[in-house]
């Protein structure tokens, strides 16, 4: 589907940063969807199906204990009324990721990794909102410029993504 | 890449890199030090036509270079390396 036919969607992104709630507002509502910024982790996931988002973006190091959006994801995940809304972990924290690498997976949750390329939060965003079910398998989505050390496989060419194996 | 698209990566990088400085995480800012580097530097030849951009992008390596500098002088793995490295001269 071409950007411009598109539909606008409802995206919540849950940081505790201003500044990166002010990027990313540039960046979705340039991509011409709604964004909802909210700079905690609720407490009852009822404020989350009360907005109705089509996506949500979430740091895993949140709040006061930086374990914040770590819990909410799995709460997200464990309610059958937010389960299947797709999710974006937009993190610095790869070690953490490479450790929850096959929860992640099995939860279908799309992670990209600070500091990020402009184009593949695009591409993980358009992925997660026009095909949420691709994302099923579980992705990463790591720069030509990842960690060396980094035993993810990375992209040949330009495709932002990379499907890890199962 | 026009020029918001710049914009945005410049500040991507930055905002970023600021955050995880204030965490502190050192095996996190190893790997994330490196690749911002990358991101900027990519960003080059895209700033050419920007002269506004092209100053961001270079406050932005000029920030990243500080830190690093900083990191170094702070790390204790490299206590012996300085005075070698002051004999030598």
């Amino acid at each position: 589907m071409a950007d411009n036919e598109r539909k606008s969607q409802h995206i919540l992104v849950v940081n505790d940063t201003e500044e990166i709630l002010d990027l990313f507002r540039d960046i979705v509502e340039g991509l011409g969807h709604r964004m909802t910024a909210w700079s905690y982790s609720p407490d009852d996931l009822a404020k989350v199906t009360e907005i109705q988002p089509d996506l949500i973006i979430l740091d895993l190091m949140l709040g006061p204990t930086e374990l914040q959006g770590w819990a909410l994801l799995q709460k997200l995940r464990m309610s059958h009324s937010t389960e299947s809304i797709p999710v974006i972990v937009c993190t610095a924290a790869t070690n953490w990721v490479r450790e929850q690498e096959g929860w992640l997976a099995a939860n279908a949750v799309k992670v990209v990794l600070k500091p990020f390329k402009i184009a593949h939060l695009e591409h993980a965003i358009a992925q997660a909102i026009d095909l949420p079910g691709v994302i099923a398998s579980g992705e990463m989505v790591e720069d030509e410029s990842a960690d060396p050390a980094s035993s993810l496989s990375e992209p040949s060419d330009d495709r932002p993504a990379a499907t890890k194996p199962h | 890449m026009d020029r918001r698209r710049i914009e945005f990566q410049i500040r991507a990088v930055v905002v970023a890199f600021r955050i995880e400085q204030r965490r502190q995480d050192p095996p996190t800012m190893e790997g994330f030090r490196a690749r911002a580097g990358m991101l900027l530097s990519e960003l080059e030849d895209e700033v050419r036509p920007y002269p506004d951009l092209e100053a961001r992008l270079q406050e932005a390596r000029t920030e990243l270079a500080h830190a690093e500098r900083r990191r170094q002088e702070h790390d204790p793995s490299r206590m012996d390396a300085a005075p070698r490295a002051s004999a030598d001269r």
